[in-house]
């Protein structure tokens, strides 16, 4: 009976059993059927080899997987449910730690936060961002996440992920930004350099003129007793025919060094805007006339003819008229300079009157000028063709000193020439001065021979300009007394009582400024004329003699007869 | 297959039968669209129903084939229930769910 009932309980068992096997197999009969399943294993060989069934897609998983950008299917709250190997290599994992994991597993925590809200989005439609992942290593990778709802027969709803590394595109932007950076960098560098050498430049642009000024002055000093002695010889010298050649020839030189001399000075002044324009209404016809005879002589030496064409009524402008008879003068001597003997040189002026200018052309028949060089014409030092031996004398610097004269002007210079042995023409342009002009000339009124002679002390500590001076003076009828100090011309004033003091400014111990000033105390000499003689003839110069106390202020070397004309205006007046 | 651990498993509860610990075994074949698609199903389910009690191992038979004999594994995917017991297979993506649940005895059989 209990065998019975064993017996039965077995069979039940095994029913059950089989039953379970059954179901088993149906159930797995049936998902093939119904295509859940799409891979077997297969026993071959007493070994398990796994079939898979390539679906359709096959191309495309195939694409996926080999794809160079990370490439991921994420299910319910970012779980990753399909991922290519290149997204594994981006996190440096094997691909079955990737699957399964929540994406945000691989991000930064800083950037975990953001791509839940970013998944959140990206389950509704698409969204994108910057991301870091986190490699194994450690390291970060700039990734861009883009994400797109998509929905999967059999899953239901996902997000496609696309990750794209930002590494090289980062690394490119730094090093562009490193580049630009570096660039502004030398740019600035370069800019500061070149700032500072601009600096250094007109530094030393200015040292130089300042050089040439002091230059030009110290080396006019000497003429001035020379010229004395030429004086003096002239009056008292033998008759030796050979002497006087050779006496004519100092003359010449040291006129001729004293305007090179005084080129250089006023160039350098007017390089240092130190030189001021002492404006009055002119007659240019009549300054360019008077320039002109000045000149004759220059032309004539040269073998050169030189014609005038000005227009018969008088041209006013308002200007310096020394220094614009120098500008005549300069283009003038340029011209006789550059031309040979037979050729022929014509000075002109005319009036501009829709522009209001007064123009002057001098033209000439000379070895005229190279195309290249007319540009740096009317720069200091550049005369043109160095390669002449130097025949034609000079520094170079009429032309320069022309421009800059008549810039102080508000005019402009130019120069014409159709090339060499064609001539050249420079010209010049002056506003013309308002209507309702009068001739304005304080003509000097030469005074008679003296009746009485005048008494002179001549305060100097040079030896040689004192000396020849006192000769020259003797030699015209003065009575001439010498201090070699300020403390000596003190001491013999109220005895020799000076009608007229020629005071150097620069004399040693006692300026010439303090010895005026004593003198001034001395009641005996109210009426004496005080005359600062002195190297330096800036407008400031002579006011700072005015104010000390000087009647009159003379330049360096002082002409003789500048000194004359001095003397010979009456006791009182200003000179 | 390494067999990522997905799900937090290990939680500390009273024992009953709601807090039964459930550790199941899904076999796929590297990252089929099946495969996938029952690894989508199932950490669904497991989330909606087991939520913090549960543990899947993935076993992928690409890379080790001979895996198969232990749970005698014909078609894949399969899911296999260790725990609790008894042993339960599940053939397929798991996409009908209803079947899904009924086979993991997470809602009473039908009959037949």
């Amino acid at each position: 009976m209990s065998e019975a009932v064993t017996a039965g309980n077995d069979l039940m068992l095994r029913i059950h059993d089989l039953t379970l096997q059954l179901e088993e197999a149906e159930d797995t009969l049936r998902a093939l059927r119904h295509g859940e399943v799409d891979a077997i294993v297969v026993k071959a060989d007493a070994e398990e080899q796994i079939y898979t069934l390539k679906g359709a897609d096959h191309a495309y998983r195939v694409l996926f997987e080999t794809l160079n950008e990370g490439a991921l299917t994420l299910g319910l709250e970012g779980t990753v449910l399909w991922a290519n190997s290149c997204f594994a290599q981006f996190v440096g994992l094997p691909l079955e730690q990737v699957v399964g994991a929540p994406f945000e597993s691989f991000l930064s925590p800083a950037d975990r936060e953001r791509f839940l809200a970013l998944h959140e989005a990206g389950r509704k439609g698409n969204s994108k961002t910057e991301a870091s992942l986190v490699h194994a290593s450690g390291s970060l990778v700039p990734v861009m996440v883009s994400l797109s709802a998509v929905y999967l027969a059999g899953i239901g709803e996902t997000c496609t992920a696309v990750v794209t590394d930002l590494t090289e595109l980062r690394q490119a932007q730094e090093a562009l930004q490193q580049a630009n950076t570096e660039l502004e960098a030398r740019v600035a560098a370069r800019t500061a350099e070149l700032t500072r050498l601009n600096q250094a430049l007109a530094n030393a642009d200015q040292r130089k003129d300042r050089f040439l000024a002091m230059l030009a002055h110290e080396l006019r000093n000497p003429l001035g007793p020379i010229r004395n002695a030429i004086e003096l010889l002239k009056r008292w010298g033998p008759p030796d025919p050979r002497l006087v050649r050779a006496r004519g020839i100092i003359d010449r030189q040291v006129k001729h060094q004293a305007r090179l001399l005084d080129d250089l000075l006023d160039v350098s002044r007017i390089a240092q805007g130190k030189i001021r324009i002492h404006s009055s209404r002119l007659n240019l016809a009549q300054l360019i006339r008077d320039a002109a005879e000045d000149c004759r002589g220059i032309a004539e030496e040269s073998g050169l003819s030189l014609c005038l064409e000005l227009p018969d009524e008088p041209v006013w402008v308002d200007g310096d008229a020394i220094r614009l008879a120098q500008v005549v003068t300069n283009l003038l001597q340029n011209a006789a300079k550059f031309s040979n003997a037979g050729g022929r040189v014509v000075l002109s002026l005319s009036t501009e009157p829709q522009n209001g200018m007064a123009r002057v052309k001098v033209r000439d028949t000379g070895i005229g000028i190279e195309r290249e060089m007319l540009p740096r014409l009317f720069e200091s030092f550049s005369q043109a063709d160095s390669s002449l031996d130097r025949s034609r004398d000079g520094l170079g610097l009429g032309l320069a000193l022309v421009k800059g004269i008549v810039e102080l002007h508000q005019g402009c210079v130019s120069a014409h020439s159709d090339g060499p042995g064609h001539g050249a023409e420079f010209s010049f342009l002056l506003p013309l001065a308002a209507a309702g002009a009068t001739e304005a000339l304080d003509a000097p009124s030469p005074m008679g021979a003296q009746t009485r002679p005048l008494r002179i002390l001549i305060v100097e500590d040079n030896r040689d300009s004192a000396d020849s001076l006192r000769e020259l003076l003797e030699l015209a009828g003065y009575r001439v007394e010498v201090a070699y100090s300020g403390q000596a011309a003190l001491a013999i004033t109220s005895e020799f009582q000076p009608e007229v003091v020629l005071c150097d400014l620069g004399l040693p111990g006692m300026t010439g400024y303090e010895v005026v000033g004593a003198l001034r105390q001395n009641p005996s000499l109210a009426t004496a004329r005080m005359v600062a003689v002195s190297g330096y003839g800036q407008e400031e110069d002579k006011t700072r003699s005015r104010t000390a106390g000087f009647d009159a202020h003379l330049t360096k070397p002082v002409e003789f007869e500048e000194l004359q004309r001095l003397l010979q205006i009456p006791s009182g007046g200003q000179g | 297959m390494n067999a990522p651990d997905v799900g937090s498993g290990e939680e500390s509860g009273s024992p009953g039968a709601d807090e039964e610990f459930w550790d199941l075994r899904l076999y796929v074949a590297g990252q089929t669209s099946k495969s996938m698609a029952a690894f989508a199903n199932l950490k669904r389910i497991c989330e909606e129903r087991l939520a913090g009690r549960y543990h899947i191992e993935v076993v992928d038979l690409m890379q080790n084939p001979q895996l198969a004999k232990g749970d005698q594994i014909l078609a894949i995917p399969t899911l296999v229930r260790k725990l609790p017991a008894p042993i339960r297979k599940i053939v397929g993506d798991l996409s009908n769910n209803e079947r899904a649940l009924v086979g993991l005895d997470l809602r009473p059989r039908g009959g037949g």
